[in-house]
């Protein structure tokens, strides 16, 4: 009994995520002529069928929809968007979630190094990368040099920091653009804040200004 | 006038009203099928509600389960300071780029702000505000390509506590 | 209420209250046992009160489905047999109102018919018709309470608890329901 009620809660669950699925897959078949929503559904298609996860390709299709761009130059960037999860896979050792292979890319895509993934695999391998991944992204959005960044989380990674502890590492580099305060609900801009009382930030004080990237691209 | 039974009628009547009297086999029969149609019927609710209740707490447990959930994701608070602006949405991963998904709320300072509850990981995201001007948050660093013309803000979440 | 077990069988019998618990906790064949015990009575007290052998078999049908059916109820097991008669009561009143007027009539013809035919010799078909029209003469509450105090000897306290009446009514209706009978046995006879 036991085991036939876990079995359809599990059978339920799957459905609840295919649902969901396709609910944003109707979403691009409204937002799309027929042939570029054909064009679309073949890249994911493909996609799929490699195993990789079609929701990043979605949002990208709804990310250039709300922009929009031309049919043209969403279906480029999906099936490039697709290539690139591809890669990331691979340089994650052939296998990883939707949440790591997007990280990945951006990673990747911020010059990253491949082999700074391979790296975080091996030294997390019971663990998810997805975090320290965004972190190395970010740390280069904010001006850190690709390789520098990719020492610093791969030293945090080494020394067994868990995601909390890296995701605090960027907010010690301001943006280029921060003119002022990074205090959580201060004057003026505030970069997004976890809402967690400032545990995830780690230590930052009011009214300081911003310190400033120790490298310069 | 008649012969009289030797006993007094009255007794006579009573002794004849109490002769005996046999339920047909018949009667019986019919009886022990009514009563046994009665028990299998009552096995066969009694299995039905039994099935419906686990049903019931399979669907409450999964109800639980997927739909009130504790919460999901850490909160994060996006902030935009337009105070000139009629309207101001948030769009990105998280709400898949749905214009209508993500309002923000002006405050009386003129910032723009609202909370969602974004899943660990890296997301990117952009403002737009008065339906039309893609702002990228000035406080956030910007996403790594820019495939559609406006750049994105990037926003690393982590596991949280909230 | 005593049951009728067949006489002179040393066999261990299962009670009242035995055989009910059996029923309740799930064995079904085992509510046989009461039907065998308890039918043959219901059936007599249901003919003499109907006046008609197929409406009480359906009486006593009916009396036992729903005894069955409440079983789980049956405050006092021991005395299964009284509860089973209050069931069966209400069934031959429900069943009585129905049909009582018909059966009068047909039987008061019949027996002038029989009597007109024979009038010096004793009829047992005639006698039996005889007892058929006078108890049927009797007003229902009469009726019931002479068959349960004459054919069921029931001590009135029994009848009480069975009936819901009150002793005292009960007296009453069984003394009417003689002085009637008497009366009417009477004429048969003078006739």
């Amino acid at each position: 009994m036991m085991k036939y009620a876990g079995a359809v809660v599990l059978g339920l669950a799957v459905v609840t995520v295919r649902l969901d699925a396709q609910a944003n897959d109707d979403r691009l078949r409204g937002l799309f002529d027929p042939p570029t929503y054909a064009s679309l559904h073949a890249v994911l298609d493909s996609a799929r069928n490699a195993g990789l996860p079609t929701e990043p390709l979605i949002d990208k299709a709804l990310e250039g929809s709300a922009k929009h761009a031309s049919s043209d130059r969403i279906v480029t960037v999906v099936r490039d968007l697709s290539a690139r999860l591809a890669d990331t896979r691979t340089a994650l050792g052939g296998y990883g979630t939707a949440e790591e292979l997007s990280a990945g890319t951006a990673a990747l895509r911020a010059g990253i190094a491949p082999a700074t993934l391979a790296d975080l695999r091996r030294l997390r391998h019971n663990e998810q990368v997805t975090i320290p991944l965004a972190v190395a992204a970010e740390l280069v959005a904010r001006g850190v040099r690709p390789d520098s960044a990719s020492a610093q989380v791969l030293r945090l990674a080494a020394a067994g920091a868990r995601d909390v502890e890296l995701a605090a590492l960027p907010r010690s580099f301001a943006s280029p653009s921060v003119i002022s305060s990074l205090y959580p609900g201060g004057p003026g801009f505030s970069a997004p804040t976890a809402l967690d009382g400032g545990k995830s930030s780690g230590p930052v004080e009011a009214g300081k200004p911003p310190k400033r990237s120790p490298q310069r691209p | 006038m008649p012969e009289l039974p030797p006993i007094d009628p009255m007794d006579a009547f009573i002794a004849d009203l109490q002769a005996p009297v046999d339920l047909s086999a018949l009667a019986t029969a019919r009886i022990m099928a009514a009563v046994r149609a009665d028990a299998a019927r009552r096995r066969r609710r009694a299995r039905t509600w039994q099935a419906l209740a686990v049903a019931a707490v399979v669907v409450l447990a999964i109800g639980i389960a997927v739909y009130v959930r504790p919460a999901d994701g850490t909160a994060v608070q996006f902030a935009l300071p337009v105070p000139a602006a009629h309207e101001v949405v948030v769009v990105g991963d998280f709400n898949h780029w749905d214009t209508h998904a993500t309002p923000l709320r002006r405050t009386t300072n003129g910032t723009w702000q609202t909370t969602v509850r974004l899943k660990p990981g890296a997301h990117v995201y952009s403002f737009v505000v008065d339906g039309n001007r893609w702002v990228a948050d000035p406080a956030a660093p910007l996403a790594p390509g820019s495939d559609f013309g406006a750049p994105n803000s990037l926003v690393t979440v982590a596991p949280g506590t909230t | 209420m005593t049951d009728d077990g067949a006489p002179g069988s040393p066999q261990v019998v299962a009670s009242d209250a035995e055989t009910i618990a059996r029923v309740v906790a799930g064995d079904t064949e085992a509510f046989s046992i009461l039907v065998d015990r308890y039918g043959n009575r219901a059936a007599r007290y249901a003919t003499r009160m109907l006046g008609d052998r197929a409406e009480a078999e359906e009486a006593v049908q009916d009396t036992f489905v729903r005894a069955y059916r409440a079983l789980s109820r049956c405050a006092d097991r021991e005395r299964f047999g009284h509860w089973l008669f209050s069931i069966l009561i209400n069934r031959c009143r429900t069943a009585g109102a129905r049909s009582g007027r018909r059966a009068r009539t047909f039987v008061r013809d019949e027996t002038a018919l029989v009597a007109a035919a024979a009038p010096d010799a004793f009829d047992g078909v005639a006698w039996r018709e005889e007892i058929a029209h006078a108890l049927a003469r009797l007003e229902m509450s009469q009726r019931e309470a002479f068959l349960l105090k004459h054919v069921e000897q029931l001590s009135y306290e029994e009848m009480a608890a069975i009936t819901g009446a009150g002793i005292s009514a009960l007296k009453m209706r069984v003394k009417r329901a003689t002085d009637q009978l008497r009366m009417l046995l009477h004429e048969a006879y003078s006739a």
